[in-house]
Protein backbone atom coordinates (compact mmCIF):
# COMPACT_ATOMS: atom_id res chain seq x y z
CA UNK A 1 0.00 0.00 0.00
CA UNK A 2 2.67 2.46 1.07
CA UNK A 3 4.54 1.56 -2.29
CA UNK A 4 1.13 2.09 -4.34
CA UNK A 5 1.15 5.61 -2.59
CA UNK A 6 4.92 6.23 -3.30
CA UNK A 7 4.32 5.14 -7.00
CA UNK A 8 1.03 7.62 -7.45
CA UNK A 9 2.90 10.68 -5.77
CA UNK A 10 6.42 10.06 -7.83
CA UNK A 11 4.08 9.85 -11.07
CA UNK A 12 1.48 12.13 -10.31
CA UNK A 13 2.57 14.48 -12.88
CA UNK A 14 1.95 11.57 -15.37
CA UNK A 15 -1.42 10.61 -14.28
CA UNK A 16 -2.67 14.49 -14.30
CA UNK A 17 -1.37 14.62 -17.84
CA UNK A 18 -2.64 11.65 -19.10
CA UNK A 19 -5.82 13.13 -17.49
CA UNK A 20 -5.73 16.19 -18.57
CA UNK A 21 -5.04 14.96 -22.14
CA UNK A 22 -7.84 12.86 -21.95
CA UNK A 23 -10.45 15.49 -21.04
CA UNK A 24 -8.79 17.81 -23.90
CA UNK A 25 -9.13 14.77 -26.45
CA UNK A 26 -12.59 14.41 -25.08
CA UNK A 27 -13.74 18.15 -25.69
CA UNK A 28 -11.83 17.47 -29.72
CA UNK A 29 -13.86 14.64 -30.32
CA UNK A 30 -17.16 15.37 -29.19
CA UNK A 31 -16.95 19.61 -29.82
CA UNK A 32 -15.80 19.38 -33.96
CA UNK A 33 -17.80 17.57 -36.04
CA UNK A 34 -14.86 16.10 -38.11
CA UNK A 35 -12.89 14.55 -35.82
CA UNK A 36 -16.15 13.11 -34.02
CA UNK A 37 -16.55 11.61 -37.32
CA UNK A 38 -12.99 10.67 -37.81
CA UNK A 39 -13.11 9.47 -34.44
CA UNK A 40 -16.18 7.15 -34.96
CA UNK A 41 -14.82 6.00 -37.92
CA UNK A 42 -11.73 4.76 -36.33
CA UNK A 43 -13.79 3.36 -33.72
CA UNK A 44 -16.19 1.20 -36.28
CA UNK A 45 -13.35 -0.06 -38.00
CA UNK A 46 -11.58 -1.28 -34.93
CA UNK A 47 -14.58 -2.79 -33.40
CA UNK A 48 -15.92 -4.15 -37.05
CA UNK A 49 -12.28 -5.52 -37.32
CA UNK A 50 -11.79 -7.36 -33.87
CA UNK A 51 -16.20 -8.88 -34.60
CA UNK A 52 -14.36 -10.25 -38.21
CA UNK A 53 -11.78 -11.65 -36.55
CA UNK A 54 -13.72 -13.68 -33.81
CA UNK A 55 -16.50 -14.26 -36.01
CA UNK A 56 -13.61 -16.30 -38.16
CA UNK A 57 -13.32 -18.59 -35.15
CA UNK A 58 -16.81 -18.89 -34.19
CA UNK A 59 -18.47 -19.31 -37.23
CA UNK A 60 -17.15 -22.74 -37.66
CA UNK A 61 -19.19 -24.00 -34.23
CA UNK A 62 -22.48 -23.29 -36.37
CA UNK A 63 -21.41 -24.65 -39.53
CA UNK A 64 -23.60 -27.78 -38.83
CA UNK A 65 -26.84 -25.44 -37.71
CA UNK A 66 -25.93 -23.49 -40.80
CA UNK A 67 -25.82 -26.35 -42.81
CA UNK A 68 -29.41 -27.20 -42.20
CA UNK A 69 -30.32 -24.06 -42.89
CA UNK A 70 -29.44 -23.71 -46.11
CA UNK A 71 -30.49 -26.88 -47.30
CA UNK A 72 -33.97 -26.28 -46.37
CA UNK A 73 -33.58 -22.69 -47.91
CA UNK A 74 -32.62 -24.09 -50.89
CA UNK A 75 -35.68 -26.37 -51.07
CA UNK A 76 -38.26 -23.70 -50.35
CA UNK A 77 -36.74 -21.85 -53.15
CA UNK A 78 -36.80 -25.13 -55.12
CA UNK A 79 -40.19 -25.19 -54.62
CA UNK A 80 -40.66 -21.88 -55.79
CA UNK A 81 -39.13 -22.36 -59.39
CA UNK A 82 -41.67 -21.99 -62.30
CA UNK A 83 -40.52 -25.77 -62.85
CA UNK A 84 -41.93 -26.83 -59.73
CA UNK A 85 -45.34 -25.72 -61.54
CA UNK A 86 -47.78 -26.78 -64.67
CA UNK A 87 -48.81 -23.11 -65.08
CA UNK A 88 -52.50 -23.26 -64.93
CA UNK A 89 -52.49 -19.51 -65.58
CA UNK A 90 -55.37 -19.27 -68.21
CA UNK A 91 -55.07 -16.83 -71.08
CA UNK A 92 -54.33 -13.49 -71.20
CA UNK A 93 -55.02 -10.99 -68.08
CA UNK A 94 -57.37 -8.41 -68.95
CA UNK A 95 -56.60 -5.17 -67.37
CA UNK A 96 -59.98 -2.88 -66.02
CA UNK A 97 -59.89 0.63 -66.78
CA UNK A 98 -62.55 2.89 -66.76
CA UNK A 99 -61.69 5.17 -69.00
CA UNK A 100 -59.85 3.34 -71.68
CA UNK A 101 -60.51 -0.03 -73.11
CA UNK A 102 -57.98 -2.34 -73.51
CA UNK A 103 -57.61 -3.36 -76.77
CA UNK A 104 -54.46 -5.19 -77.08
CA UNK A 105 -53.15 -7.98 -74.46
CA UNK A 106 -49.84 -9.71 -74.55
CA UNK A 107 -48.88 -12.91 -73.48
CA UNK A 108 -45.15 -14.45 -73.66
CA UNK A 109 -44.28 -17.06 -75.16
CA UNK A 110 -41.13 -19.05 -75.94
CA UNK A 111 -40.37 -20.19 -79.70
CA UNK A 112 -39.40 -23.61 -79.10
CA UNK A 113 -38.97 -24.68 -82.92
CA UNK A 114 -38.21 -22.32 -85.95
CA UNK A 115 -36.39 -22.19 -89.23
CA UNK A 116 -35.60 -20.14 -91.96
CA UNK A 117 -34.11 -21.23 -94.61
CA UNK A 118 -37.30 -23.17 -96.13
CA UNK A 119 -39.27 -21.47 -98.98
CA UNK A 120 -41.82 -21.52 -96.50
CA UNK A 121 -40.59 -20.86 -92.62
CA UNK A 122 -42.65 -21.13 -89.48
CA UNK A 123 -42.26 -21.03 -85.86
CA UNK A 124 -43.67 -23.55 -82.57
CA UNK A 125 -44.38 -21.58 -79.70
CA UNK A 126 -45.29 -23.19 -76.50
CA UNK A 127 -48.30 -21.73 -75.69
CA UNK A 128 -51.67 -22.84 -77.11
CA UNK A 129 -55.74 -22.98 -76.35
CA UNK A 130 -54.84 -23.80 -72.90
CA UNK A 131 -53.56 -20.33 -72.75
CA UNK A 132 -56.03 -19.13 -74.85
CA UNK A 133 -54.14 -18.28 -78.15
CA UNK A 134 -56.08 -18.75 -81.18
CA UNK A 135 -55.58 -17.96 -84.91
CA UNK A 136 -54.95 -14.76 -86.80
CA UNK A 137 -53.01 -13.27 -83.13
CA UNK A 138 -50.02 -10.94 -84.03
CA UNK A 139 -46.28 -12.37 -82.68
CA UNK A 140 -43.98 -9.61 -81.87
CA UNK A 141 -41.00 -9.55 -80.44
CA UNK A 142 -39.03 -6.17 -78.93
CA UNK A 143 -42.05 -4.02 -80.92
CA UNK A 144 -41.12 -5.54 -83.82
CA UNK A 145 -43.70 -7.98 -86.28
CA UNK A 146 -42.77 -11.34 -86.45
CA UNK A 147 -45.95 -13.33 -87.98
CA UNK A 148 -49.42 -14.24 -87.69
CA UNK A 149 -50.43 -17.94 -85.39
CA UNK A 150 -51.75 -20.30 -87.99
CA UNK A 151 -52.22 -23.52 -86.24
CA UNK A 152 -53.19 -24.09 -82.35
CA UNK A 153 -53.13 -27.34 -80.35
CA UNK A 154 -53.63 -27.53 -77.12
CA UNK A 155 -50.29 -26.61 -75.81
CA UNK A 156 -48.46 -25.30 -78.89
CA UNK A 157 -49.21 -23.36 -81.29
CA UNK A 158 -47.88 -22.72 -85.10
CA UNK A 159 -46.59 -19.18 -86.31
CA UNK A 160 -46.65 -17.96 -89.55
CA UNK A 161 -43.60 -15.70 -90.15
CA UNK A 162 -43.11 -12.56 -92.72
CA UNK A 163 -40.78 -15.34 -94.07
CA UNK A 164 -43.73 -17.35 -96.37
CA UNK A 165 -45.04 -17.51 -99.41
CA UNK A 166 -48.89 -16.53 -98.12
CA UNK A 167 -47.49 -13.98 -95.41
CA UNK A 168 -49.48 -10.50 -96.37
CA UNK A 169 -48.44 -7.83 -93.71
CA UNK A 170 -50.66 -4.86 -93.89
CA UNK A 171 -47.27 -1.97 -93.75
CA UNK A 172 -46.72 1.53 -94.22
CA UNK A 173 -43.94 4.31 -94.55
CA UNK A 174 -43.41 5.55 -91.02
CA UNK A 175 -42.53 9.26 -92.51
CA UNK A 176 -44.78 9.29 -95.43
CA UNK A 177 -47.86 7.11 -94.21
CA UNK A 178 -48.07 5.30 -97.74
CA UNK A 179 -49.34 1.69 -97.11
CA UNK A 180 -48.59 -1.19 -99.14
CA UNK A 181 -47.81 -5.01 -98.17
CA UNK A 182 -45.13 -7.23 -96.99
CA UNK A 183 -44.06 -10.21 -98.76
CA UNK A 184 -41.77 -12.36 -98.93
CA UNK A 185 -39.91 -13.94 -102.48
CA UNK A 186 -38.07 -16.52 -100.61
CA UNK A 187 -34.52 -15.91 -100.92
CA UNK A 188 -33.04 -14.12 -98.33
CA UNK A 189 -33.93 -14.30 -94.50
CA UNK A 190 -33.03 -10.83 -93.79
CA UNK A 191 -34.87 -8.99 -96.77
CA UNK A 192 -38.30 -8.94 -97.48
CA UNK A 193 -40.69 -7.07 -100.01
CA UNK A 194 -43.12 -4.30 -99.92
CA UNK A 195 -45.20 -3.38 -102.60
CA UNK A 196 -47.96 -1.13 -103.53
CA UNK A 197 -46.00 2.04 -102.89
CA UNK A 198 -47.07 4.69 -105.50
CA UNK A 199 -44.12 5.50 -107.81
CA UNK A 200 -44.46 9.08 -107.29
CA UNK A 201 -43.01 9.14 -103.97
CA UNK A 202 -40.44 10.06 -102.46
CA UNK A 203 -38.34 7.55 -100.25
CA UNK A 204 -35.22 7.22 -99.42
CA UNK A 205 -32.80 4.54 -98.37
CA UNK A 206 -33.12 3.41 -94.56
CA UNK A 207 -37.04 4.75 -94.17
CA UNK A 208 -38.60 3.10 -91.69
CA UNK A 209 -41.97 0.46 -91.90
CA UNK A 210 -44.05 0.05 -89.61
CA UNK A 211 -47.27 -2.19 -89.41
CA UNK A 212 -50.66 -0.69 -89.82
CA UNK A 213 -53.50 -2.18 -88.23
CA UNK A 214 -55.71 -2.77 -91.28
CA UNK A 215 -55.94 -6.41 -90.47
CA UNK A 216 -56.12 -6.35 -86.76
CA UNK A 217 -53.21 -8.42 -86.34
CA UNK A 218 -50.55 -6.05 -84.29
CA UNK A 219 -50.97 -2.96 -83.03
CA UNK A 220 -49.73 0.21 -84.65
CA UNK A 221 -46.19 0.74 -85.51
CA UNK A 222 -44.59 -2.42 -84.99
CA UNK A 223 -41.76 -2.00 -86.91
CA UNK A 224 -41.09 -4.15 -90.22
CA UNK A 225 -38.05 -2.60 -91.49
CA UNK A 226 -36.05 -0.34 -93.26
CA UNK A 227 -36.04 0.41 -96.71
CA UNK A 228 -32.77 -1.44 -98.89
CA UNK A 229 -33.63 -0.46 -102.17
CA UNK A 230 -36.05 0.16 -104.72
CA UNK A 231 -37.52 0.35 -108.43
CA UNK A 232 -40.17 1.32 -109.60
CA UNK A 233 -42.24 -0.52 -112.05
CA UNK A 234 -43.83 1.29 -115.11
CA UNK A 235 -46.15 -0.79 -115.87
CA UNK A 236 -48.25 -0.79 -112.52
CA UNK A 237 -47.32 2.59 -111.19
CA UNK A 238 -45.75 1.07 -107.82
CA UNK A 239 -42.55 0.45 -106.46
CA UNK A 240 -40.92 -2.41 -105.87
CA UNK A 241 -39.61 -2.20 -102.49
CA UNK A 242 -36.64 -4.38 -101.14
CA UNK A 243 -37.32 -4.16 -96.85
CA UNK A 244 -34.38 -5.02 -95.05
CA UNK A 245 -36.36 -6.57 -91.88
CA UNK A 246 -35.72 -5.20 -88.53
CA UNK A 247 -36.55 -8.34 -86.73
CA UNK A 248 -33.89 -11.19 -86.92
CA UNK A 249 -35.97 -14.59 -87.84
CA UNK A 250 -32.38 -16.51 -86.58
CA UNK A 251 -32.77 -16.12 -83.38
CA UNK A 252 -36.65 -15.94 -82.02
CA UNK A 253 -36.49 -16.93 -78.49
CA UNK A 254 -39.02 -14.55 -76.38
CA UNK A 255 -41.50 -13.17 -78.25
CA UNK A 256 -45.22 -12.00 -77.47
CA UNK A 257 -48.66 -13.02 -78.48
CA UNK A 258 -50.82 -10.17 -79.38
CA UNK A 259 -54.33 -10.57 -78.84
CA UNK A 260 -56.34 -7.38 -80.48
CA UNK A 261 -59.62 -7.75 -78.52
CA UNK A 262 -61.57 -5.99 -81.26
CA UNK A 263 -59.95 -7.94 -83.88
CA UNK A 264 -63.24 -10.26 -84.89
CA UNK A 265 -65.10 -6.56 -84.95
CA UNK A 266 -62.89 -5.47 -87.76
CA UNK A 267 -62.67 -8.96 -89.86
CA UNK A 268 -66.50 -8.85 -89.26
CA UNK A 269 -66.50 -5.51 -91.03
CA UNK A 270 -64.16 -6.63 -93.92
CA UNK A 271 -66.10 -9.30 -94.59
CA UNK A 272 -69.49 -7.63 -94.99
CA UNK A 273 -67.96 -4.98 -97.15
CA UNK A 274 -66.52 -7.79 -99.17
CA UNK A 275 -69.62 -9.13 -99.62
CA UNK A 276 -71.24 -5.71 -101.34
CA UNK A 277 -71.52 -5.90 -104.84
CA UNK B 1 7.80 36.01 -6.69
CA UNK B 2 4.61 38.51 -6.58
CA UNK B 3 6.76 40.03 -9.55
CA UNK B 4 7.00 36.62 -11.79
CA UNK B 5 3.16 35.80 -11.19
CA UNK B 6 2.18 39.60 -12.24
CA UNK B 7 4.48 39.42 -15.42
CA UNK B 8 2.89 35.89 -16.27
CA UNK B 9 -0.66 37.03 -15.79
CA UNK B 10 0.63 40.08 -18.19
CA UNK B 11 2.19 37.65 -20.53
CA UNK B 12 -0.97 35.30 -20.55
CA UNK B 13 -2.89 38.59 -21.70
CA UNK B 14 -1.26 40.28 -23.83
CA UNK B 15 -0.32 36.81 -25.53
CA UNK B 16 -3.63 35.68 -25.98
CA UNK B 17 -5.32 38.98 -27.22
CA UNK B 18 -2.20 39.02 -29.83
CA UNK B 19 -3.34 35.43 -31.10
CA UNK B 20 -7.03 35.97 -30.59
CA UNK B 21 -7.36 39.63 -32.22
CA UNK B 22 -4.08 39.44 -34.45
CA UNK B 23 -1.89 36.72 -35.35
CA UNK B 24 -5.27 34.39 -36.14
CA UNK B 25 -6.21 36.63 -38.97
CA UNK B 26 -2.84 36.61 -39.99
CA UNK B 27 -1.94 32.98 -42.31
CA UNK B 28 0.80 33.33 -44.09
CA UNK B 29 0.61 31.73 -47.69
CA UNK B 30 -3.16 30.20 -46.57
CA UNK B 31 -1.28 27.45 -44.56
CA UNK B 32 1.45 28.74 -42.23
CA UNK B 33 -0.20 29.87 -38.68
CA UNK B 34 2.84 31.32 -35.81
CA UNK B 35 1.18 30.38 -32.01
CA UNK B 36 3.48 32.72 -30.30
CA UNK B 37 1.17 32.54 -27.18
CA UNK B 38 3.33 29.13 -26.76
CA UNK B 39 5.49 31.50 -24.57
CA UNK B 40 3.18 31.62 -21.87
CA UNK B 41 4.00 28.45 -21.32
CA UNK B 42 7.41 28.27 -21.98
CA UNK B 43 7.92 32.03 -19.45
CA UNK B 44 6.94 29.98 -16.85
CA UNK B 45 8.72 30.20 -13.64
CA UNK B 46 11.27 26.92 -13.01
CA UNK B 47 10.28 26.51 -9.42
CA UNK B 48 6.47 26.23 -10.35
CA UNK B 49 5.52 22.47 -9.69
CA UNK B 50 4.13 20.61 -12.34
CA UNK B 51 0.36 20.23 -11.27
CA UNK B 52 1.18 23.75 -11.64
CA UNK B 53 2.51 23.69 -14.72
CA UNK B 54 -0.16 21.21 -16.30
CA UNK B 55 -3.19 23.29 -15.02
CA UNK B 56 -1.74 26.57 -16.54
CA UNK B 57 -1.34 24.87 -19.64
CA UNK B 58 -4.74 23.50 -19.49
CA UNK B 59 -6.45 27.02 -19.01
CA UNK B 60 -3.97 28.60 -21.03
CA UNK B 61 -5.21 26.36 -24.21
CA UNK B 62 -8.77 26.39 -23.32
CA UNK B 63 -8.97 29.90 -23.30
CA UNK B 64 -7.28 29.68 -26.53
CA UNK B 65 -9.96 27.03 -27.88
CA UNK B 66 -12.71 29.19 -26.73
CA UNK B 67 -11.69 32.14 -28.89
CA UNK B 68 -10.55 30.15 -31.49
CA UNK B 69 -13.26 27.39 -31.87
CA UNK B 70 -11.16 24.50 -32.11
CA UNK B 71 -12.48 22.89 -28.94
CA UNK B 72 -9.59 20.84 -27.48
CA UNK B 73 -7.33 20.88 -29.83
CA UNK B 74 -4.94 23.72 -28.40
CA UNK B 75 -5.61 22.11 -24.79
CA UNK B 76 -4.21 18.70 -25.75
CA UNK B 77 -1.57 20.61 -27.14
CA UNK B 78 -0.17 22.74 -24.21
CA UNK B 79 -0.92 20.12 -21.74
CA UNK B 80 1.45 18.20 -23.92
CA UNK B 81 3.99 20.92 -23.58
CA UNK B 82 2.74 21.42 -19.92
CA UNK B 83 4.04 17.81 -19.16
CA UNK B 84 7.12 17.82 -21.09
CA UNK B 85 8.57 21.15 -20.36
CA UNK B 86 9.94 20.46 -16.42
CA UNK B 87 11.58 17.17 -18.33
CA UNK B 88 13.02 19.29 -20.79
CA UNK B 89 14.17 22.30 -17.94
CA UNK B 90 16.17 19.15 -16.09
CA UNK B 91 17.93 17.89 -19.22
CA UNK B 92 19.04 21.38 -20.63
CA UNK B 93 20.49 22.39 -16.80
CA UNK B 94 23.71 23.40 -16.73
CA UNK B 95 25.97 21.40 -15.11
CA UNK B 96 25.93 23.31 -11.75
CA UNK B 97 22.05 23.92 -12.19
CA UNK B 98 19.73 27.01 -12.52
CA UNK B 99 20.48 29.70 -9.78
CA UNK B 100 17.63 30.38 -7.56
CA UNK B 101 15.59 33.06 -9.67
CA UNK B 102 16.30 32.44 -13.31
CA UNK B 103 14.26 33.09 -15.55
CA UNK B 104 14.06 31.15 -19.02
CA UNK B 105 15.12 33.70 -21.40
CA UNK B 106 17.50 34.99 -23.56
CA UNK B 107 18.72 37.91 -21.41
CA UNK B 108 19.29 35.09 -18.17
CA UNK B 109 20.41 32.02 -20.36
CA UNK B 110 21.70 33.18 -23.47
CA UNK B 111 20.62 32.78 -27.26
CA UNK B 112 21.85 29.21 -27.44
CA UNK B 113 20.04 27.70 -24.70
CA UNK B 114 16.77 29.42 -25.41
CA UNK B 115 16.77 28.72 -29.28
CA UNK B 116 16.98 24.93 -28.05
CA UNK B 117 14.46 25.12 -25.33
CA UNK B 118 11.85 26.94 -27.18
CA UNK B 119 12.38 25.94 -30.51
CA UNK B 120 12.32 22.20 -29.56
CA UNK B 121 9.26 22.41 -27.56
CA UNK B 122 7.34 24.80 -29.91
CA UNK B 123 8.08 22.50 -32.81
CA UNK B 124 6.81 19.65 -30.49
CA UNK B 125 3.40 21.83 -29.78
CA UNK B 126 2.96 22.61 -33.39
CA UNK B 127 3.22 19.14 -34.52
CA UNK B 128 0.97 17.93 -32.22
CA UNK B 129 -1.14 20.17 -32.40
CA UNK B 130 -1.59 20.24 -36.11
CA UNK B 131 -1.59 16.64 -36.16
CA UNK B 132 -4.34 16.76 -33.72
CA UNK B 133 -6.00 19.26 -36.43
CA UNK B 134 -5.85 16.93 -39.28
CA UNK B 135 -6.95 14.13 -37.25
CA UNK B 136 -5.09 11.82 -39.90
CA UNK B 137 -1.73 10.57 -40.60
CA UNK B 138 -3.30 10.57 -44.40
CA UNK B 139 -1.30 13.84 -45.42
CA UNK B 140 1.81 13.48 -43.34
CA UNK B 141 4.43 15.46 -45.25
CA UNK B 142 1.61 18.38 -46.05
CA UNK B 143 1.07 18.39 -41.85
CA UNK B 144 4.63 17.94 -41.01
CA UNK B 145 6.20 21.47 -43.39
CA UNK B 146 3.10 23.08 -42.14
CA UNK B 147 4.35 22.49 -38.36
CA UNK B 148 8.09 23.17 -39.02
CA UNK B 149 7.55 26.58 -41.16
CA UNK B 150 4.48 27.96 -38.34
CA UNK B 151 7.15 26.69 -35.38
CA UNK B 152 9.81 28.68 -36.95
CA UNK B 153 7.45 31.72 -37.65
CA UNK B 154 6.15 31.31 -33.76
CA UNK B 155 10.22 31.17 -32.52
CA UNK B 156 10.79 34.33 -34.52
CA UNK B 157 7.76 36.01 -32.93
CA UNK B 158 8.70 34.71 -29.54
CA UNK B 159 12.53 36.01 -29.55
CA UNK B 160 11.26 39.73 -31.10
CA UNK B 161 8.31 39.60 -28.16
CA UNK B 162 11.23 38.72 -25.70
CA UNK B 163 13.26 42.09 -26.88
CA UNK B 164 10.19 44.42 -26.69
CA UNK B 165 9.76 43.53 -23.12
CA UNK B 166 13.31 43.82 -21.92
CA UNK B 167 13.45 42.99 -18.46
CA UNK B 168 17.25 44.00 -17.22
CA UNK B 169 19.42 40.78 -16.72
CA UNK B 170 18.89 39.74 -12.77
CA UNK B 171 21.96 40.81 -10.42
CA UNK B 172 21.96 38.91 -7.10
Amino acid sequence: MKNLINFLTNYYAVFLFLLLELIGMSLVVSNNTYHNIRFMNWTADFSGGLYDFTNNFTEYLSLKQSNVQLAEENAALKRMMPKSYFSTENGFMPITDTNLTQQFQYQPAKVIYSTVHKRNNYAIINKGKANGIEPEMGVIINNQAVGVITEVSEHYATVMPILHASSRTSAQLKTQEFFGLITWNGYDADTAQLSDIPSHVDIAQGDTIITRQASGIYPEGMLVGTVASWKADPSTGFYNIQVDLACDFRKLHHVYVVKNAFQEELIELQEKEEELP
Amino acid sequence: MIGAIVGSFGRFIFLILLQVLVLNHVALADHFYPYPYLLILLALPFELPRWADLFIAFITGITLDIFTRTMGMHTTACVFIGFLRPIFVRFLAPREGYEFGTRPNIQDLGWVWFITYAGTLTLLHHLFLFFVESFTLAQFWFTLGKAVVSSILSLLLMIVFQFLSITPKRVD
